[in-house]
């Protein structure tokens, strides 16, 4: 009997030094034929799905082949997921009618629960939340996922999301989702409220250069101001609107992580069109880039650009503030403002309609080694983290329509990253951060800090820097 | 700079799309602004309602200030040094505040009551009226929560209970107060317009003009000859007249 449990049971059958008193036996040499395979522990999956993922295994003519091929079926039915846990044993077909090179196959699989659900809490901006989440995973036997989520919020935004996925013909990464939603958010750096309620499908797929999703939405809006007197331009969206908006985008990643990246490039590129029915009429393009490079000493250097632009669509027409870009803060710019760059109405943001953006590396986890007052002394070594920011008054230029061209400086961020210690995979970065006045030659240096980051910490940035 | 901000989409569809409540408050507040002299310029938005920092329209635009409805429009105009009921006496501006709560309480319910509650005002004025400027489904979502808004408050002060006739009823008893007090007077104190006048001119003009599928509004108010020659007046007076000397 043959035990198949290891998830790369081909390779290590490969590496496997053979004892030299043993007869040296060329797997792919071995005749086989499946004749039977068996699925135990199915109580509500339907046949079909199983059927399509492992009827491919009847047509291995040798054992090597025959072990991928279910290592292969074994692989699809846990991205559908299908089941808690899937093992495979493989054995010689037993009976009166059983070829000597016949083999049988079974799948001991556990299904998940009819219900699953949890609590959790999220931090998120300027608000904390609780999130009620209930799942009815593989829903009617086909891999169907049922999500439902409520979620509280300390600054009373609440929301609801039910989503319904299920993949098409059976395959894992073809997926339809449905979905219907209701969502509030406070934005106090435009001083408006938004309380969203919608519909939703989308479906993703991909393909040899990248990820695809499309997705229609359909979102009456309502915007209230937030205080009592919020500038003027951003009362004048106050209201009800409805946004019925198909989206394309692509994603092309190729980073070897997508929280801290070493090396790769990504590349995301998104169109929404809106105003298919509904009053918000515009088209929307948006562009992100990163790439990273490994340097030296695990020191990598990162690279992020972004731009959009969005024009309306209706003559005479108008953007409204909840569709418009907005820019600043760690997600963006980091050093600035939330969503703070840019021209001001009696201190709200009222957003712009076009952006181009070079953009700060996202802010990744890290944080002051608490309870130690030398921080230097913590680092193993000397390195240098630098991260320059763009002229803001040419940002303000560009948005406020004033100047055509526009020269930017990138931001550059070097970070460290010093292997494993204790188990816990640590990095350590300085931040130098210069900012620039009015005049353009004026570089000053601002502020200095030094962060320590590990990816299990709670983030707390080491000193909050003021433009 | 003063900008009157009202609840429609263009001036040209405008009085096709206002509601009773809505036209009669705007017109108040047009008539006092007429009445202190001060210039306005009228400006149309589809969501005046949610612009507004009391959720009612109009609101006023003077600088960065905004006012809404009537009576803080009175303060706010009294404040800037605008006045037109500080030549009364004491029980003078006591009688004049107590019709403009008669106003308030009777007229103005009347008219959420006709143009929200009544059934057919409702199904042929209202909801196509207050649905018209939003695209499907807000035209039919929006006309029914408010409608729920209006009704939820006309019954916690009783409306609800009264039937179409007894709201006439009330009308035409506020009406006849008004009427007795105007007498044969051009206006309600003397031969100067007041708050009062405004107020009654802004509220007795819709309800006597506006084109709703039920006459017997318009009739309830017509029955009383001198507030009729009185909202003309004022019509002549501070509407036409002024209106031509700014187009000039």
């Amino acid at each position: 009997m043959f035990q198949a449990l290891s998830s790369d049971i081909g390779d290590s059958l490969k590496r496997q030094p053979l004892p030299s008193n043993e007869k040296d036996i060329v797997l792919s040499l071995v005749p086989v034929k499946v004749e039977h395979v068996h699925v135990d522990g199915v109580t509500r999956t339907q046949n079909d799905i199983l059927k399509t993922h492992i009827k491919d295994i009847f047509t291995a003519d040798n054992f090597e082949d025959m072990v991928k091929k279910a290592h292969v079926a074994r692989n699809k039915l846990d991205k559908l997921g299908l089941f808690k846990s899937i093992e495979i044993f493989i054995d010689t077909s037993k009976g009166s009618t059983a070829r000597t090179d016949g083999y049988d196959i079974t799948f001991l699989v556990k299904e998940h629960r009819r219900v699953t659900g949890g609590i959790s809490t999220l931090i998120g901006t300027n608000e904390g939340s609780m999130l009620f989440n209930l799942k009815l995973p593989n829903t009617f036997g086909r891999a169907e996922k049922l999500n439902m989520e409520y979620m509280y919020g300390t600054k009373k935004a609440t929301g609801y999301n039910l989503l319904f996925s299920k993949p098409l013909q059976g395959d894992p990464n073809l997926r339809l989702q449905a979905g219907v939603f209701q969502h509030s958010g406070e934005f106090p750096w435009s001083g408006y409220k938004e309380l969203d309620r919608g519909l939703s499908f989308d479906l993703s797929y991909p393909t040899l250069l990248g990820r695809h999703n499309i997705r229609w939405e359909g979102v009456w809006r309502d915007i209230t101001c937030l205080t009592d007197n919020p500038s003027f331009a951003v009362r004048e969206h106050a209201g009800h609107s409805v946004k019925s908006a198909l989206r394309h985008t692509w994603i092309r990643d190729k980073r070897d992580s997508t929280v801290m990246p070493t090396t790769g490039y990504c590349i995301e590129l998104t169109q929404e069109i809106a105003g298919l029915g509904g009053d918000a009429k515009y088209v929307r393009h948006e562009t992100e880039f990163q790439a990273n490079k490994l340097l030296w000493y695990g020191t990598v250097v990162q690279l992020s650009l972004a731009g959009g632009i969005m024009k309306t669509i209706q003559p005479g027409g108008n953007i409204r503030i909840n569709d418009r870009f907005f820019l600043g803060g760690p997600l963006t710019l980091r050093g600035y403002e939330m969503k703070g760059v840019g021209p001001r109405d009696a201190g709200s943001v009222p957003g712009r309609g076009h952006i181009l953006a070079v953009r700060s590396p996202p802010l990744h986890t890290s944080t002051l080694q608490p309870g130690q007052g030398r921080i230097w002394r913590s680092l193993p070594h000397p390195f240098l983290c630098q991260c320059w920011q763009p002229h803001q008054h040419r940002f303000e230029q560009l948005m406020a329509g004033q100047s055509e061209t526009v020269r930017c400086d990138i931001p550059v961020e070097l970070w460290s990253w010093h292997g494993l210690q204790n188990g816990r995979h640590r990095s350590n970065g300085a931040q130098l951060r210069c900012t620039t006045r009015r005049a353009a030659w004026g570089w000053h240096h601002q502020g200095a800090s030094v962060w320590h980051r590990s990816p299990f910490l709670m983030i707390i940035r080491a000193k909050h820097f003021g433009t | 700079m003063t900008t009157l901000v009202t609840d429609a989409v263009s001036a040209l569809s405008a009085d096709q799309q206002i509601l009773l409540p809505d036209f009669a408050s705007c017109l108040s507040v047009k008539a006092l602004l007429h009445m202190n002299d001060l210039h306005y310029q009228v400006e149309l938005r589809v969501n005046a309602e949610s612009m507004s920092p009391t959720g009612k329209v109009p609101f006023l635009k003077v600088n960065s200030f905004l006012v809404s409805e009537f009576d803080p429009t009175v303060a706010f105009i009294r404040a800037k040094g605008h006045s037109l009921s500080d030549h009364l006496n004491k029980l003078e501006q006591a009688e004049m505040r107590a019709y403009m709560a008669l106003v308030d309480s009777v007229l103005i319910n009347a008219e959420l009551y006709f143009t929200w509650y009544d059934k057919v005002i409702w199904k042929e004025v209202t909801k196509p009226r207050h649905g018209a400027l939003y695209s499907w489904p807000l035209n039919i979502l929006l006309p029914l929560k408010k409608q729920f808004e209006v009704n939820r408050m006309l019954s916690s002060i009783g409306w609800t209970r009264k039937t179409f006739p007894e709201v006439c009823e009330d009308v035409k008893t506020c009406c006849q107060a008004l009427s007795e007090t105007l007498g044969d007077h051009l206006y309600f104190f003397g031969d100067r317009p007041t708050e009062l006048d405004a107020l009654v001119f802004g509220h007795l003009y819709s309800l006597l003009t506006i084109s709703l599928p039920v006459s017997r509004v318009a009739e309830t108010v017509e029955q009383f000859s001198n507030l009729l020659n009185f909202c003309r007046r004022i019509d002549d007076t501070y509407f036409k007249d002024k209106q031509r000397k700014w187009d000039n």
